[in-house]
């Protein structure tokens, strides 16, 4: 007991009194020495003889000090503690090393972390329902991209599926609808999802006020499920609210419970903030029905995805093999629900993980280059420390404490980095969706910031503090002030290290040019139509105020008359689709029997305007005019891809009949230019056949059967576009029913497009530019050590004659020399990680010529300025002042 | 020198537990009370004297105090404290059957 009192009392002294306890032992000592001198000089010795023989009769001093602490044994906490403080002097004395060791990690670290946050959200963290990677969700696909989704299915899959599958403990279908709420709000468009009654019990998260929709609502009232979000904003978290009726798209529905908050079902990323039922009956969803739906399923426990989709996929060839126009081009798509969820933007994310793991790699090898190349400077100190007989261990133990000390701080500013990048992040939101799952700073964030800590160390520390410890003292002391530039083993680990992170750089400078030239591309190609100065707008006509065509167009030739008088304003047209995407597809025949090989070819209706405001060019034939009237003959307009793929040519297309659906026989009276579209979620531009009817002989809507209005895209061309409010006094001024739900610019829409490559290049550009800057100083690092270190000798070699030249040369020659190398090995490299690149690109090969030499010279440009900079500084000194100096 | 090779392993602690039992001294003092006491055969450096010192203050059976010298320098008085009493008692008959035994062993012919 006593002897556990004495220890703590010891430990306590030897934390917190430290120096006192210092002083005691050494002066103990110098007594001791003092004494032991006094008695030699007793015994007739000179007072320099009795001070060496007193100093033999001691021992070595220095470790019978640091054997008087191990019998304190707080020796680790106490070499801890002094080791932290000498670790915290040395970068107090030396404010500029610190702030570049300090920032590079905060920057590399902070990155890391934000990077995980975001990943693990959206990736890694589980869904929030109930066994989440249970749940899958099935499109159709085409065969040459089965992982894409390119359609929905018909109804009657999914019919068939909950019939005849057992893969599956539930099995539910959802398709988008947009719904317009008028009561109680003014107008607001809002996303909905229309589901089968399973679709809760799929989920298995029942409501978090009053019920989810069940199997009873599909007869009765129409019933509405609100979420959360949607509960909080329009009716302020009324409970009262459950039970009242709201009006969506002109129908009344119930309101019969709120869903928790946490409860998102996404659909192709699109989030949804109501859910309705899907109603057997409607327009489509019929037994045999081709009412467009996703299925969402419950796997049975311990069916896999691919076990499941196999089984879907033979019901389907059997089924559909019944139908005439069936659905066997396609295949069956099912995927988790989680990776559904990150379709939009996986490749971003893994995109940004490897960038940023490289930055990590970049910046610790930059660190451990630079403390290394300090820690050679201070070889002398180490290699005489081990000389009086300090211990090796003591010595590896303080050069890791130091780069601990240094990833620890460089860390916690990481931290803080990183918890305001996620907050910009969010606020920013520069994906376009944000993931389900929060994103936020927790125990699996803080643990990835400890590994990637880890691997600092490491790399910067441990790696460096071994190399050190095992050099021989004899022959650091014997080099004296004279240390060749290579002599030593930690001058090749250093050059090992910046060579790597050259190479590293040269990758990250590669695929970063890759993604540049990919932007440009997408941007400069033409897009069949011009962009600029063209205004979009979605007009909603509720069906019971706009039941007919007639009406419909009656209301847009009031309204584009309305607008073409206000200044600014060039041209107006009106057409069902937006810009970038084809329309819906219909059957096209150009015999008078229905073929089985009929093609599917998206339509689209235009006003009479559409191809002069919208800039697309005719290529053969008429554009629309005031002759094709309701009942005139019916006419189309081609594009090239649909008259050579109809009809041979766009020559031969004109004057020739075809039928869509089951319409009557249209003659086709012209053909415009390719407009382009694009795939869903894919990086690239795509060209679709297209078949224009006048909205004179039909302004109908083609899809979605279960909406209750019509909507159209007006087509606004001027400088000055109007405002929204602008526009919607224009509307409300002919018919209060109709509304304007978006107003956008036709560029916006484009950029929209290709937000996540101009997000993904964007973010490696900036980590590209980190990199490099991290290069450069690791490249001047190691010349300005040259220089200290040869200080002497270039002296010597200037006073004997050398030339400036020379002195640079011999100087940069090791630098350059890992320049080449790195930067042979990072080509080398990237030349082989071409493939992985290809989803990135577009209108790029992954070993274009102009990008890699690109990013190569930038790399060697960067790498001589930092070289030749502290080069020229040691040719330019005196000589003499040098020498004297020493 | 730095080890003292004449001194079994541990019995350096019993000599100061045995000289610090007779009054409390400095480390200097302690060496040189070793070395007269057994006739300048036994020769004790500070490299094993302090961690020794040490290492009974961290068992609780010595304590330091800082007190003038005869030279008026402050310097660290080694004392016994009571569990040091009993440590030494202990000691002592350890050392005893150990010596015999050793006696009784190298005497073997």
């Amino acid at each position: 007991m006593s002897r556990l009192i004495a220890s703590v009392r010891l430990i306590f002294r030897s934390l917190f009194r430290r120096k006192s306890v210092e002083e005691e032992l050494d002066e103990e000592l110098r007594y001791h020495l003092e004494q032991q001198i006094q008695e030699e000089l007793s015994g007739g010795l000179t007072p320099e003889e009795a001070r060496y023989a007193a100093m033999r009769a001691m021992g070595p001093i220095a470790k019978s000090m640091e054997e008087c602490r191990d019998a304190d044994r707080v020796q680790l906490l106490d070499d801890l503690v002094r080791d932290l403080n000498y670790a915290a002097r040395t970068l107090r004395r030396n404010p500029a090393f610190a702030a570049v060791v300090l920032t590079t990690l905060a920057i590399a670290i902070g990155a890391v972390v934000t990077v995980f946050s975001i990943v693990d959200a959206w990736l890694l963290k589980p869904l929030n329902f109930p066994q989440p990677d249970r749940l899958a969700i099935a499109f159709a696909a085409r065969p040459e991209r089965p992982m894409e989704p390119a359609v929905w299915l018909p109804y009657r899959e999914y019919l068939a599926w909950q019939e005849r599958s057992h893969s599956f403990q539930s099995l539910a279908a959802a398709f988008v609808r947009d719904v317009t709420l008028t009561m109680p709000a003014e107008g607001r468009t809002l996303l909905g999802l229309n589901v089968t009654p399973e679709f809760f019990s799929t989920f298995g998260v029942g409501a978090f006020l009053g019920r989810a929709l069940s199997r009873e609502d599909v007869q009765g009232p129409q019933a509405v499920v609100l979420s959360y979000g949607l509960w909080q904003r329009q009716f302020g978290g009324n409970r009262d609210v459950v039970g009242t009726r709201i009006i969506l798209s002109s129908v009344p529905y119930l309101i019969v419970g709120v869903m928790p908050r946490d409860f998102e079902t996404r659909v192709l990323d699109m989030r949804f903030e109501l859910w309705t039922l899907l109603r057997p009956g409607e327009d489509g969803y019929v037994p045999g029905g081709f009412g467009p739906v996703s299925v969402i399923g419950r796997l049975r426990n311990g069916i896999s995805i691919e076990k499941a989709r196999s089984e879907l996929a033979a019901i389907t060839r059997e089924t559909e093999s019944a139908y005439p126009n069936n659905f066997n081009r396609f295949v069956v798509n099912l995927t988790s629900l989680q990776a559904d969820n990150t379709r939009t933007i996986r490749l971003t994310l893994w995109t940004v993980s490897a960038a940023v793991a490289s930055l990590l790699l970049i910046a610790s090898m930059n660190v451990g280059t630079l403390l290394l190349g300090r820690g050679l400077i201070r070889l002398r100190e180490a290699a005489i420390r081990t000389a009086i007989g300090s211990g090796r261990v003591r010595l590896i133990r303080q050069f890791l404490t130091e780069s601990l000390m240094i990833t620890g701080l460089g860390g916690i500013a990481g931290l803080g980095l990183a918890a305001v990048a996620i907050r910009l992040f969010v606020g920013w939101n520069p994906l376009g969706v944000l993931p389900a799952n929060v994103i936020r700073l927790d125990l699996r964030v803080l643990g990835a910031a400890i590994v990637a800590m880890a691997v600092t160390t490491v790399l910067c520390g441990l790696i460096p503090a071994l190399l050190m410890s095992n050099t021989d003292p004899y022959n650091v002391l014997r080099a004296g002030g004279e240390r060749g530039a290579t002599t030593l083993p930690g001058h090749r680990l250093q050059a090992t290290l910046l060579a790597t992170q050259m190479a590293a750089c040269v990758i990250l400078l590669v695929s970063t040019t890759l993604l540049i030239r990919t932007f440009i591309r997408l941007q400069s190609e033409p897009m069949g139509f011009d962009p600029n100065n063209l205004a979009v707008a979605n007009v909603v006509l509720p069906d019971d105020a706009f039941d007919s065509s007639e009406k419909r167009n009656l209301f847009y030739t009031e309204l584009a008359e309305r607008i073409r008088a206000r200044p600014g304003v060039r041209a107006v047209a009106a057409g069902s689709s937006q810009p970038l995407s084809s329309g819906a597809p219909s059957t096209v025949n150009t015999t008078a029997e229905d073929s089985v090989d009929a093609p599917r070819i998206s339509t689209q209706e235009v006003t009479i305007e559409f191809f002069d405001t919208l800039a697309i060019r005719m290529r053969a034939g008429r554009a629309f005019d005031a002759r094709d009237k309701q009942n005139a003959m019916p006419v189309v307009i081609l594009n090239m891809y649909a008259a050579q793929a109809l009809f041979g040519s766009p020559a031969g297309a004109l004057g020739q009949r075809l039928r869509l659906d089951n319409e009557p026989w249209r003659e086709v009276v012209g053909v415009v230019d390719n407009v382009r579209s694009t795939f869903f979620n894919t990086l690239e531009w795509k060209t679709d056949p297209i078949v224009y009817r006048p909205a004179a002989q039909g302004f109908n809507r083609l899809s979605n059967p279960t909406a209750t209005s019509f909507g159209f895209k007006l087509y606004i061309r001027g400088e000055r576009p109007l405002t929204m409010a602008d526009l919607r006094t224009t509307t409300a001024a002919i018919s209060p029913h109709a509304a304007i739900t978006d107003l956008r610019t036709a560029r916006e829409i484009v950029n929209e497009a290709t937000r996540q490559p101009e997000f993904r290049m964007k973010l490696l550009v900036s980590f590209a530019v980190v990199s490099l800057f991290l290069a450069a100083i690791g490249i001047y690092g190691l010349v300005s050590q040259a220089v200290v270190e040869r200080r002497r000798e270039l002296a010597i070699r200037l006073a004997l004659g050398a030339r400036p030249s020379g002195v640079i040369a011999s100087v940069t020659r090791s630098a350059l020399t890992v320049t080449m190398i790195g930067f042979a090995a990072g080509m080398i490299a990237a030349l082989g990680l071409g493939h992985a690149w290809e989803a990135l690109l577009y209108g790029v090969q992954p070993r274009d010529a102009i990008s890699f030499a690109a990013a190569g010279s930038i790399l060697l440009l960067a790498a001589a300025t930092a070289a030749f900079l502290p080069a020229l500084r040691a040719a330019r000194v005196d000589p003499a002042k040098v020498l004297r100096a020493d | 020198m730095s080890k003292p090779h004449d001194l079994v392993q541990g019995t350096l602690d019993l000599l100061i537990l045995k000289i610090l039992a007779l009054e409390p001294m400095h480390g200097w003092a302690i060496a040189q009370r070793i070395r007269q006491m057994s006739g300048e055969v036994l020769q004790v450096g500070q490299s094993a004297l302090y961690p020794a010192l040490h290492k009974l203050e961290r068992h609780g059976w010595v304590k330091a105090e800082r007190k003038v010298s005869e030279t008026n320098r402050q310097v660290k008085y080694y004392s016994l404290t009571r569990a040091g009493g009993k440590a030494l008692t202990a000691e002592t008959a350890n050392w005893d059957r150990l010596s015999e035994a050793i006696t009784a062993i190298v005497h073997t012919v």
